[in-house]
């Protein structure tokens, strides 16, 4: 097979998942479903979830579970808002920038030093993060102006997100730390005989996802113009957004590298909550939905190499028969 | 061609907690040649290795490197030094690919100016030293994951050979090698010792020992013996120096009756599976039936599918015991039936290495063990003890995490929980791999009085002596077809046997 070729069909593999679910919600919902102004709003609300995902996808690969994403994305969203008003435009995106590092900092030391599991350090910091942007400066939310929101808007949402991802795959696959990912996500005990410091490893996996968290947070204020504090965990859903993009690549990545299924996967991720309104279905039920499908699909990963083997021993005895 | 000392290890002591693995270890390995390491099972060999190649610290005791002190940090310090080790154990990382972990922890070589991987450099690096050592058909790009555990050791054997080590250490990785394999690492070490530097072999097999090493290191109890000269010694003088008392050259079966009875015990039918093409064989009670081919000819695949583990495309195992009848699909119902397999792949398959011996051998005998809803500890621990005193594990205690053992006495583990299992059908796959002579011998007894019990056994080895020594019948596979049927018997020799094998 031609490499032109190779790239033409795992590029087709990929795009299987999000192009059977727009038809399914099309053939449902013909009219109002998936018109190209749709898609259009669709990829935009896509963004701020795919930089949050393209974030995580080092400590994912690494198997560290991070739940703080949503609360941090909030916690930057506030401190950028009361920055624009307080000192304008530029100030605000520095303070994003800035914002970022620190919380990747904060996640990355929490986690080396305490040595506890990532889940309890991250569940903790979430609460953390949550309640203190809760009474950061009155606690009262903040707004920016429209024009002040253009990174939220097309085009510029589409350059950053581009620019991000771009960061990423050349991380990732590109130097030294993203192979040592890798190795220390497969096998730490092998990676540590090779000469990898695991603990190094895995702090810079926090610091990258924080930094990646600081732009989504800049991007999301920019996007809605307005946002209040969260409480009671409610930075959870757009967490989990984030992290089913990122299985769904895992689930892709025999196919599509894994930079490009988290894209494949939050477009994915919306097209579902879209189509889901646009069949009526009230909010409650679509979450059920959308965690069902998060179910259904890891366990699918698991049942097609299943299926496989056994069309597999199928055919074979059919061979013997004949 | 000079033969000055390269390395010496003077007066090396190293302790676990209690158990005395180094005690004062004092020898010279010498440029150009292949020294032989061995020793029983928990001897100290793969310490002593490991204290060479950095990775543990001795308690005591210093090792020079061309004459100059040489105290590794840790093994990447080692490496610094042209020394690298090939492991016992898997050393290959899933997920990633063939070049990827020939470099692993190496990347920043292929590192351009903006600190970027050169991946395509990697590639074409990559392939080039596979190609050196002899393997083309190993892509550079293609994942470790799907590779068989042989090519997995053979691209460990590419990333020690990159660094182009003065000192490379083979630790029992042999067993794990078709010959295929052992011809890749048999040309690695000639062209070593052709371009005058150091390789330390360590084997339980003595004819291959004698075969490729020039000279002879012999441990005992974790204390070094003494160096012979391979080309004036021999077998039974080394077997006796490394046991402390004599061993006669024969410890395989002295009959050569074939009596066991003619009840069916376990049977197949019609077996199309992977490289299996319709294989029917019958276990009978009292047997030892052994199953010789090489690696790749269906021989473990076939043990996996009388077990259970796979489930074949056509065909059919069936269990008879006390006048029922079971067919086994899954290996539950095997093992309800005391039906016990040991598999070749140890470490993955057969153990539980972080928990505990007792553990580890108690685990198919616990529905045996329980009173009502109950598990005594102390009827668990007595089937413990017993087994491992049955099969003369060296250990601190019953407690001991199995991680942690040497690899012979790990193998002794998953023997000695079937056993312990009272299991009346025995698959055994490659029984005796890393084990040393003495266990091996007890391990032949051992099948002996099973036998003398009315207990069968399928013995799966590539090891034609030990196939031939033990078994009643043979059955030689090839290509995943039985080619030929043999009866115990002084004509059956390994070289009729070799012809039906390729
Ligand atoms: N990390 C460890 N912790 C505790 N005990 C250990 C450890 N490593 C080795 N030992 C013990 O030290 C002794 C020597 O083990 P070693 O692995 O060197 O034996 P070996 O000669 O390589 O044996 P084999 O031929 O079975 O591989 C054994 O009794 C083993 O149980
Ligand atoms: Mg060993």
């Amino acid at each position: 097979m031609g490499k032109t070729k190779k790239y033409a069909v795992s590029a087709l593999k990929g795009l299987a998942l999000p192009v059977v679910v727009y038809l399914i919600f099309k053939l449902i919902r013909p009219a109002t479903f998936g018109t190209p102004e749709a898609l259009y709003i669709i990829a935009q609300q896509a963004m701020m979830v795919t930089i949050m995902s393209l974030g995580m996808c080092c400590n994912m690969t690494i198997g560290i579970w991070d739940f703080s994403p949503g609360s941090i994305v909030t916690m930057v969203g506030l401190i950028c808002g009361y920055y624009f008003n307080q000192y304008g435009f530029w100030a605000m995106v520095a303070a994003g920038i800035l914002s970022g590092i620190l919380f990747g900092l904060i996640n990355a030391t929490a986690y080396t030093v305490l040595r506890v599991p990532s889940v309890v350090v991250t569940v903790g910091l979430m609460l953390i993060y949550e309640s203190y942007g809760s009474v950061y400066k009155g606690g009262k939310g903040v707004s920016i102006t429209r024009e002040a929101g253009i990174l939220g808007q097309a085009p510029w949402i589409f350059l950053v997100t581009l620019v991000m991802l771009i960061i990423l795959y050349v991380i990732y696959n590109k130097t030294k730390f993203g192979f040592n990912v890798k190795a220390v996500g497969n096998n730490e005990l092998i990676a540590k005989t090779a000469g990898i410091n695991p603990r190094v490893v895995k702090f810079f996996s926090f610091f990258i996802a924080g930094c990646y968290f600081g732009i989504a947070g800049l991007v999301n204020l920019s996007y809605t113009t307005a946002l209040s504090p969260a409480k009671n965990m409610g930075t959870m859903s757009v967490t989990f957004d984030a992290m089913m993009a990122g299985f769904i690549a895992i689930y892709l990545s025999g196919a599509v590298n894994r930079v490009f299924g988290i894209v494949i996967g939050t477009f994915t991720m919306k097209l579902i909550s879209a189509g889901l309104v646009a069949i009526g279905v009230e909010a409650t039920w679509q979450k059920v939905f959308v965690g069902a499908f998060l179910l259904f699909f890891i366990g699918f990963t698991q049942i097609k190499a299943q299926v496989n083997e056994w069309m597999n021993r199928i055919k074979r005895a059919k061979q013997v028969k004949a | 061609m000079s033969h000055e000392t390269v390395l010496s290890v003077k007066g090396i002591t190293k302790l676990f907690a209690s158990t005395r693995a180094l005690v004062d270890v004092t020898l010279d390995f010498k440029a150009g040649e292949v020294r032989g390491l061995i020793g029983e099972n928990g001897s100290g060999k793969s310490t002593l290795s490991n204290v060479i190649s950095g990775q543990l610290h001795p308690d005591d005791g210093t090792m020079e490197l061309h004459g100059k002190p040489y105290k590794p940090a840790n093994n990447v310090d080692a490496k610094n030094h042209k020394i690298c080790m090939i492991v016992q154990e898997m050393g290959t990382i899933d997920g990633m690919t063939v070049a990827a972990n020939i470099f692993l922890g190496k990347e920043d070589i292929f590192q351009n100016k903006a600190g970027l991987l050169d991946t395509k450099r990697m590639n074409s690096e990559a392939a080039r030293i596979l190609k050196e050592i002899g393997v083309d058909y190993i892509k550079p790009e293609a994942l470790v994951n799907k590779m068989p555990f042989e090519d997995r050791k053979i691209v460990e054997m590419a990333r020690a050979m990159y660094l182009e080590p003065e000192i490379l250490i083979v630790d029992e990785t042999t067993t794990a090698l078709s010959q295929k394999g052992r011809d890749i690492l048999y040309d690695i070490m000639a062209k070593m010792k052709e371009q005058n530097k150091t390789v330390i072999f360590i084997s339980h097999d003595l004819d291959e020992v004698m075969s490729k090493c020039d000279s002879i290191s012999v441990m005992r109890d974790g204390s070094y013996v003494d160096t012979l000269q391979v080309k004036d010694c021999t077998p039974s003088q080394i077997r006796q120096l490394m046991v402390g008392r004599e061993i006669g050259d024969e410890y395989y079966r002295a009959d050569y009756n074939h009596e066991y009875s003619d009840e069916v015990v376990l049977e197949c039918e019609n077996i199309n599976a992977g490289i299996l093409k319709d294989i029917s064989l019958q276990l009978h009670k009292g047997e030892i039936l052994g199953l010789a081919g090489l690696t790749d000819c269906g021989i473990h695949e076939l043990g996996k599918v009388l077990f259970g583990l796979i489930t074949p495309a056509t065909g059919s195992v069936h269990v008879h015991r006390d006048g029922h009848t079971a067919e086994i699909k899954k290996p539950i119902t095997a093992i309800h039936n005391k039906v016990g397999y040991v598999s070749k792949n140890r470490d993955q398959e057969a153990l539980m290495l972080l928990s505990s011996i007792q553990d580890n051998i108690s685990l198919p005998s616990l529905d045996m063990l329980k009173k009502g809803f109950i598990i005594f500890p102390k009827s668990e621990k007595e089937l413990a003890l017993k087994g491992a005193d049955q099969m003369q594990i060296k250990m601190r205690g019953i407690d001991q995490t199995v991680m942690y053992l040497s690899g012979g006495n790990k193998q002794k583990v998953v023997l000695a929980k079937w056993i312990g299992n009272g299991s009346e059908i025995l698959i055994l796959d490659c029984p005796t791999r890393g084990i040393d002579v003495g266990v091996k011998a007890a391990i032949y007894r051992l099948m002996e009085k099973l036998k003398a019990e009315g207990k069968s056994i399928l013995m799966i080895s590539e090891e034609l002596p030990e196939v031939i020594g033990m078994s009643d019948r043979i059955l030689v596979l090839k290509d995943g077809e039985i080619q030929k049927e043999f009866m115990r018997g002084p004509e059956v020799t390994e070289s009729v046997i070799i012809e039906y094998m390729i």
